[in-house]
């Protein structure tokens, strides 16, 4: 039964199927515009990521998404269907685990699934069963008859994350999954977005982390200001917007323009950041040895990867955090 | 960690249509009842030692001086149109206790709904409609002022201040009627409010004085022309005059505005609670 479901899966997901469609899509708060037309499409089975700072619209397309936002101008389908006149038959088929948990604390553990369940008109079988199978995936089974209001941050971000499977849906919608968990609970979260991945749900998910969107997206895009700026995979991202490697060089206070023009040559690009200088180039180390011979005493430095983080830092000219 | 055994597996059976709204409501059910179940044993005592107490005190010590009344000069139990002060103030502190269970469970539950543990954004990223959450919530609302009421008719009828027991169903129907046009508007209320200090207001400004002047423990035409006008236009009186018509089986053609009156407060309250859910779960 395990198996031939996710095959069924599987083979529907080489079939491609816009699971969302937006063109143009819009939200207006009054005279504030916090999506401002943006083109979107994801595919059964894919994880797509919106990545961007606070700010940037990602929560408002995701509430729209949703089914319970209404959008103000362009058009959206989800799942083939048109969420003004659709919306509970879309809804029935999505799952949403929302940024702020929404999980009512006076219940058990496991009513908390069984009671949202029931919203969708499963059955209290189906209930109790799918309740009981999604604490076991979230490693919650122990914790089933607890008061929620006892549980750790993560704990109630899995929860969420439980609660959000109960009917099954075919496209998850996460919204900020793992903002305010510590490492190691945000680790699990990854595990275990990652084998509801392998299932063939296709996930669209919000974050501000680059290493999160790295991690669970096939595909992105990146959103300031209420547009895209771009989009891709992290990787042709990484490749189209940033050199191979950064280096980081920490200066002294009120030094870091002064090093940027005298080594800004070795680099095919110079970022000066209040706190440091990133020089992007092919080969970081060779670079960095160039810069210290030239006489550059920073007060420590940092080879690495490029990341999202530069992509990020490419497109907006501002950090994620900033 | 292995991925067979703990993954989610098909099989579960998601109607996928949009609910009517009936089906809506028997899909909020479960929910409700888990909620009754933590919280009948607290209501059980309110509904049913409390009423007895008060019925104690007011009705027979208290009453004892009133039916006496007219050793002082006044009208005794002549203004009470020949009840004795007992039979008097039951079918009142019935109403009373019917819109004050109404507001209980409209005020902070509501409230809570959309700050402290937000169920309703919950519930509408389900296939419910905000229509439907309204509806659950007036009509849950509702059938706890119904527990709330069958369980101090019962202390009523145990004092013998009811006639028949056509009256206790209608003494029954008529409280579930007053509690409804007063919780109604509240639920309204506490989807409008954004701080829960604004709930108390409810109790001060609302319900506590309007209860009192009711005409549940005195005749309202005691009061200054004035205030006995205002009394008679708040919703609370009609539903005293009801429920005081169905325990003494008094019933005059009155009966129907009162009725009326509450049905439109009822309506007027829960359109008032749909707009505010909107507002709040439908535009963000």
């Amino acid at each position: 039964m395990d198996k031939t479901a996710s095959v069924r899966i599987l083979r529907v997901g080489r079939v491609t199927e816009a699971m969302l469609e937006a063109r143009g899509l819009r939200k207006a708060y009054g005279d504030f515009e916090a999506v401002r037309g943006i083109d979107v499409t994801v595919q059964r089975g894919e994880a797509f990521g919106f990545l961007g700072p606070n700010g940037a619209g990602k929560s408002s397309t995701m509430r729209m998404v949703a089914a319970v936002s209404p959008i103000s101008g362009g058009s959206l389908r989800i799942l083939g269907m048109d969420p003004a006149t659709d919306g509970p038959a879309i809804r029935a088929r999505i799952g949403v685990c929302p940024q702020e948990d929404s999980l009512d604390g006076d219940l058990t553990v496991r009513d908390n699934l069984v009671v949202y369940a029931r919203y969708f008109g499963i059955s209290r079988r189906d209930a109790a069963r799918k309740a009981d199978e999604l604490l076991e995936f979230v490693h919650l089974t122990e914790k089933a008859d607890g008061m929620v209001e006892d549980l750790s941050g993560g704990m109630k971000r899995r929860l969420t994350i439980a609660r959000s499977l109960v009917n099954e849906p075919e496209v998850l919608l996460l919204d900020e999954p793992t903002t305010g968990l510590d490492p190691q609970a945000r680790h699990v979260v990854w595990d275990q977005l990652h084998r509801l991945k392998q299932t063939g749900v296709t996930i669209v998910l919000t974050t501000h982390y680059m290493d999160e969107a790295e991690q669970l997206c096939d595909r992105l895009v990146v959103m300031d200001n209420g547009v895209i700026a771009a989009e891709g995979s992290p990787l042709s991202l990484i490749a189209r917007y940033a050199t191979r490697e950064v280096v980081e060089l920490r200066m002294g206070v009120g030094e870091n323009d002064d090093a940027a023009a005298q080594v800004g040559d070795l680099a095919e690009r110079v970022e000066v950041l209040p706190d440091r200088v990133l020089l992007y180039v092919a080969d970081g180390e060779k670079v960095l040895e160039e810069a210290v011979a030239r006489g550059l005493e920073p007060l420590s430095t940092l080879v690495r990867r490029s990341s999202l983080e530069d992509v990020f830092l490419r497109l907006t000219g501002r950090a994620l955090d900033e | 960690m292995s991925t067979t055994g703990t993954r989610p597996t098909a099989g579960v059976r998601t109607p996928t249509g949009t609910p009517t709204a009936w089906q809506a409501l028997v899909r909020q059910v479960p929910y409700y009842t888990t909620v009754v179940r933590r919280t009948w044993r607290g209501s059980a005592f309110s509904y049913t030692v409390l009423p007895a107490l008060v019925l104690a005190s007011l009705g027979l010590g208290l009453g004892g001086f009133v039916d006496d009344g007219t050793q002082g000069g006044g009208e005794g139990t002549a203004a009470l149109g020949g009840l004795s002060y007992l039979a008097y103030i039951a079918p009142g502190m019935v109403a009373v206790t019917a819109v004050m269970a109404g507001a209980g469970e409209s005020t902070f539950p509501v409230y809570a709904g959309f700050t402290w543990n937000k169920i309703y954004f919950a519930m509408r990223s389900t296939s419910l409609q905000v229509r439907d959450i309204v509806n659950g919530v007036v009509v849950y609302v509702a059938v706890r002022v119904l527990i709330a009421v069958g369980l101090i008719t019962v202390v009523v009828a145990l004092f013998q201040v009811i006639g028949s027991v056509l009256g206790a169903a209608a003494l029954v129907g008529a409280a579930v009627l007053v509690g409804a046009a007063h919780a109604a508007p509240i639920i309204a209320y506490a989807g409008w409010a954004h701080e829960d200090t604004a709930l108390g207001l409810v109790y001060r400004v609302g319900v506590i004085p309007m209860t009192l002047f009711s005409g549940a423990y005195f005749p309202v035409e005691q009061l200054p022309a004035v205030v006995e006008a205002v009394a008679k236009a708040l919703p609370v009186w009609h539903g005293v005059e009801l429920c005081r018509m169905a325990t003494t089986g008094d019933v005059t053609s009155a009966a129907w505005v009162h009725v009326l009156y509450l049905l439109v407060v009822t309506g007027v309250g829960w359109a008032l609670a749909q707009r505010q859910f909107d507002r709040r779960l439908g535009r963000v």
